[in-house]
Formats: C-alpha cells, sequence, structure tokens
C-alpha cells in the first residue's frame, strides 16, 4: 500500500473496527512511522464525537405516542404474528397432522365451550365471535374425550381478564452482594484515559421448564403454570478475555452450560469490545448466576424476565397422550392381525 | 451501545404479543432514530414524526425481521426511506432548517449545537446517510452494504469518503482545521 490514500482509507476501517488481522497489523507499523495517518486517526475520533453529541444531544420522548397507537393497533388485532414459512412436503405433512390433532381437540373441547356458555356471570361471557363458534361447534356430535385445558385458543377471543392465565413470578433477584466493588467513576476514569480497555459483557440464562409450579388461573379451573426465566446482565469488565472465562466457568459451576459465546466487537479503537455469552442453568442457580456475573464488574442493566409456557406445554402433554393412543391401538390391531393369521395357518 | 442478545429477546416477545417489550425497543432506540431522521431530513420536529412512523411501520412489520438481532439496522433503513420520502415532498429545505430554529425553550439547542446541525446539513445526503448508519446506528459495513445494495468493500469505500467530508465541513466551519 504505498498510495497515502489508501492509508487513509485503511486508517478509516481501522477506526471502524472493520480491519482483518493482517491489515490491522499494517495499519498499526504505519501509524507507527506516519504522524499524519496519526493526526488523521484523532481527527477521526474527534470528528465522531462531535457529531454523534450534536444529533444525540437533544433531548425528546415519543415512547408514549409510539406505544399509544401500538395498544390501539393491538385492540384492533394488528398485532405482528410469527410470519410462516413457505409450505414444503414436509410442512404440508405436518400441518395435515396437526390438522387432524385439532379435530380431535375441537370435539373434546365442545363439552367445556358448553357448560362455560351456560354458567359464566356476565364479565366471563365470550365475545360475539367466540359465541358464532360455539354455535358451530354445537353442531357438532358431542365426543367422550376428557375435557381440555386450551387456553391459546380462547386468550385472545374471551373478553374479561379473569380468565387470562395468571403468572406469578417466583424467583426474584436478591440484592446484590455487599463485597465491595470497582467504583463506576473509577472504570470511566480509565476508559476516557485508554478507551480500548472498556469492555462489556452481555450474559443471559434461561431456566428450563418447571412442571409442577405454582398454580394460576386459567380458563376459569386452577392449573400448574408452567415457567421459563429469562435473566440477562451486561456487566463492563476490565479486561474482556478474563472475564468472559469466568463467566463462562460460572455457568458450569452452577450446574448449566454455555450455549453460545462469541465476541461482537473486536479491536475496534473508539467503542468497547464486547463480548455476548449465552447459557442455561437450573432454576434455582438463576440469581446465584447472575449474582456471580455482576461481580465480574460494574453492572450496567440487569433484567430477569419470567415467561408463561403453559399452553405449548399443554398443547405438547396432550399430543404425546393422543400419540401414545395412537400407538397402543396400532399395537393391539397388529396382534389381532397376527392372531387372526397363525388362526388361519 | 445496542445489545443485539437484548433485541432479539425483545422481538421475539413482541412477536409473542407482548407490548410491553416493543415500548423497551423504542426506549432503547428512540433517541438514535430521532438523531438519525434529523440528520437526515434536517428538521427536528419532522425527524420526530419521521421517527414515531417508523417505529410504527417497524411493529407492524416485525414479522418480516429475519434476523431479529439486526432490528438496529433495520429500522434504520425504514427511517433513511421515510426520511427520503419526506425531503422529496419537501423542498426546499431552507425552509425546515428555519423551522429547526424554533422549538420549545426546554429541549431548545444552543446557538454552537444549531449552527453545527446546520453545518452537517451541508453534506450531500449520500453522505449523511453513511454517517447516520456508521457513527449513530453503529452498523458495520455488511449492514451498510445491504441496506444501500452494495458490496461491503463499497460500503468502507463510502465511509472513507463521508468522513473526508465531514471533516471538511467542520474544518470549513471553523473547527480543526488541520488536516
Amino acid at each position: 500500500m504505498d498510495n497515502h490514500e489508501q492509508w487513509r482509507e485503511a486508517v478509516s476501517a481501522y477506526a471502524d473496527g472493520e480491519c482483518d488481522q493482517a491489515e490491522r497489523a499494517a495499519v498499526e507499523a504505519h501509524l507507527s512511522e506516519c504522524a499524519d495517518c496519526r493526526q488523521w486517526l484523532e481527527q477521526l475520533q474527534s470528528d465522531q464525537e462531535v457529531f454523534t453529541e450534536t444529533l444525540m444531544g437533544r433531548p425528546a420522548d415519543i415512547l408514549d405516542s409510539v406505544m399509544k397507537r401500538v395498544t390501539e393497533m393491538s385492540a384492533k388485532h394488528e398485532q405482528p404474528v410469527a410470519r410462516r414459512k413457505p409450505m414444503t412436503v414436509r410442512r404440508f405433512v405436518e400441518a395435515f397432522a396437526v390438522v387432524a390433532v385439532c379435530a380431535v381437540l375441537v370435539s373434546v373441547l365442545f363439552p367445556v365451550f358448553s357448560r362455560s356458555k351456560a354458567k359464566a356471570p356476565e364479565a366471563l361471557r365470550p365475545t360475539a365471535g367466540l359465541e358464532r363458534k360455539i354455535t358451530k361447534l354445537e353442531e357438532l356430535p358431542e365426543s367422550a374425550g376428557e375435557p381440555l385445558y386450551r387456553p391459546s385458543l380462547l386468550a385472545e377471543r374471551v373478553a374479561g381478564p379473569e380468565l387470562r392465565p395468571k403468572v406469578d413470578v417466583v424467583t426474584s433477584l436478591p440484592p446484590p452482594p455487599a463485597e465491595p466493588r470497582a467504583e463506576p467513576e473509577a472504570l470511566f476514569a480509565e476508559a476516557r484515559a485508554k478507551p480500548t480497555d472498556r469492555v462489556v459483557v452481555t450474559a443471559g440464562a434461561t431456566t428450563g421448564i418447571e412442571p409442577g409450579g405454582p398454580e394460576g388461573l386459567n380458563f376459569g379451573a386452577r392449573r400448574p403454570v408452567q415457567l421459563a426465566y429469562d435473566a440477562a446482565i451486561e456487566v463492563w469488565v476490565k479486561r474482556l478475555q478474563e472475564a468472559v472465562v469466568t463467566a463462562e466457568k460460572t455457568f458450569y459451576e452452577r450446574g448449566g452450560f454455555v450455549l453460545n459465546s462469541k465476541m461482537v466487537q473486536v479491536e475496534t479503537i473508539r467503542q468497547p469490545r464486547v463480548a455476548e455469552i449465552t447459557g442455561k442453568v437450573p432454576k434455582e442457580e438463576v440469581s446465584n448466576t447472575i449474582n456471580d456475573l455482576a461481580a465480574l464488574g460494574w453492572v450496567a442493566q440487569r433484567e430477569l424476565m419470567g415467561e408463561d409456557l403453559t399452553d405449548a406445554y399443554t398443547d405438547t402433554t396432550r399430543a404425546i397422550t393422543l400419540t401414545k393412543e395412537k400407538l397402543n391401538k396400532l399395537d393391539q390391531e397388529r396382534k389381532k392381525a397376527g392372531e387372526a393369521g397363525h388362526g388361519a395357518g | 451501545m445496542p445489545i443485539s442478545y437484548r433485541d432479539e429477546q425483545m422481538v421475539r416477545r413482541t412477536l409473542q404479543g407482548d407490548n410491553g417489550a416493543y415500548a423497551k425497543l423504542v426506549r432503547t432506540h428512540q433517541t438514535r432514530v430521532i438523531a438519525a431522521a434529523h440528520h437526515l431530513c434536517g428538521d427536528f420536529e419532522a425527524a420526530q414524526d419521521i421517527a414515531q412512523e417508523a417505529f410504527i411501520q417497524a411493529y407492524q412489520s416485525l414479522a418480516k425481521l429475519n434476523e431479529p438481532g439486526k432490528f438496529a439496522a433495520w429500522l434504520h433503513g425504514i427511517v433513511r426511506n421515510m426520511a427520503r420520502k419526506h425531503l422529496a415532498r419537501n423542498r426546499p429545505q431552507e425552509l425546515s432548517l428555519e423551522r429547526d430554529r424554533i422549538t420549545e425553550p426546554s429541549t431548545a439547542p444552543t446557538e454552537d449545537h444549531t449552527d453545527t446541525v446546520l453545518v452537517l446539513q451541508t453534506l450531500p445526503l449520500e453522505h449523511r446517510e453513511v454517517l447516520a448508519a456508521r457513527y449513530l446506528q453503529e452498523m458495520d459495513y455488511q449492514e451498510i452494504a445491504q441496506m444501500l445494495g452494495i458490496t461491503a468493500n463499497n460500503a468502507r469505500v463510502r465511509c472513507f469518503r463521508a468522513k473526508q467530508a465531514l471533516r471538511t465541513a467542520l474544518a470549513g466551519a471553523g473547527g480543526d482545521a488541520s488536516g
């Protein structure tokens, strides 16, 4: 690279953290020799500061106005839903199986609907759309199947919050440990003095389903609610590599495992390096894991979220039961056929 | 700093019907989005409208987002398109730049601040787009290339040209004239 303009372009990419290892080494070697390019690098950093401070230094809050419209759209059922993939042969087979399962579910749902329609108080009455659905269902012959709990079918259509699944968050984060940590001001001062040392670790911990968890009111009945937890923490640390290794070790020590560990931004000049680690730990270790990770440095953000998986859990359980019943039936028929064959022989 | 993991989680939850998650996305990104829209269209009031519409459009089209972790880059693409439409509807720009000086006292920028905004407005739109993407949304070259429909190498060159133009504009406005 002899052309000076090319060097300036390479320095620009270097400042953006977009050079590969070889180019980065070349740029660093060049910077140690070329005062002009060193000045260019400093100007790039200073211009970026002026640019972002000028444009982002003016407060404005559109959250309320956006969320007001989002809420209106939700009320009109205009909320986004996961996009469907094009239907392949395999998906068609799966879809057919789902339709078959749904047909069974509809027939066993019927007794539940008829009872709730007759006895539900005014506040718990289904909406007009559901009334129409019930009328159609009533035309079907009644099935002898056991009453089925399908909140996913009802939650969106039934009026009144009483029928929606209620989630009790049973895990909360205890207060942070009492050990002294590095003062944020000291870290900031150090970061200003040497920006490449400012690094960030983000880690998430997810629990599995918690069978037999707390009961919640669901479609008028108390059911065990199946909960999963997601926790996230963002920690600013002084030495990234060391923090990453410690964080990964924490997952193993807490009885979990690391799903993904990656460097998001490598070797930039102006911005901190970032590592993202995602792992899973048992439910009872979520708080401890988060506290262990918090001890790595200065905590910028942390969050604990519970998710109600009761619908998915019930659907899956029901699908397994149906499949087992079908398998048993087929097995019996096969045996009968075998016996008939032996009898004929 | 955009945290892709967090964005991914929030997008996933929004698609499951959790509007609170979308509120978190708006809170996280609104300052950068308004700043980008302001830089692109040159009018702070219009920038807030553009940002609001962009968030609404993003909400409606969220299911089309293939990589939820890249929410920020995708949202910036929407802002860019809206700002372009705004510019096409509202020429000449001089009027909007004047309007930019009339704001509420609580959020009114200082005279120096407004002057710098006006200096940034002298840059050609193609440079403004690249600078907003790189410096405000912290998009990498690959994301910028995708947004502009060019190669990553071309995005690198465009970033370089835009930074050169920014240096010239700031130096001409009485800033550091060296270089």
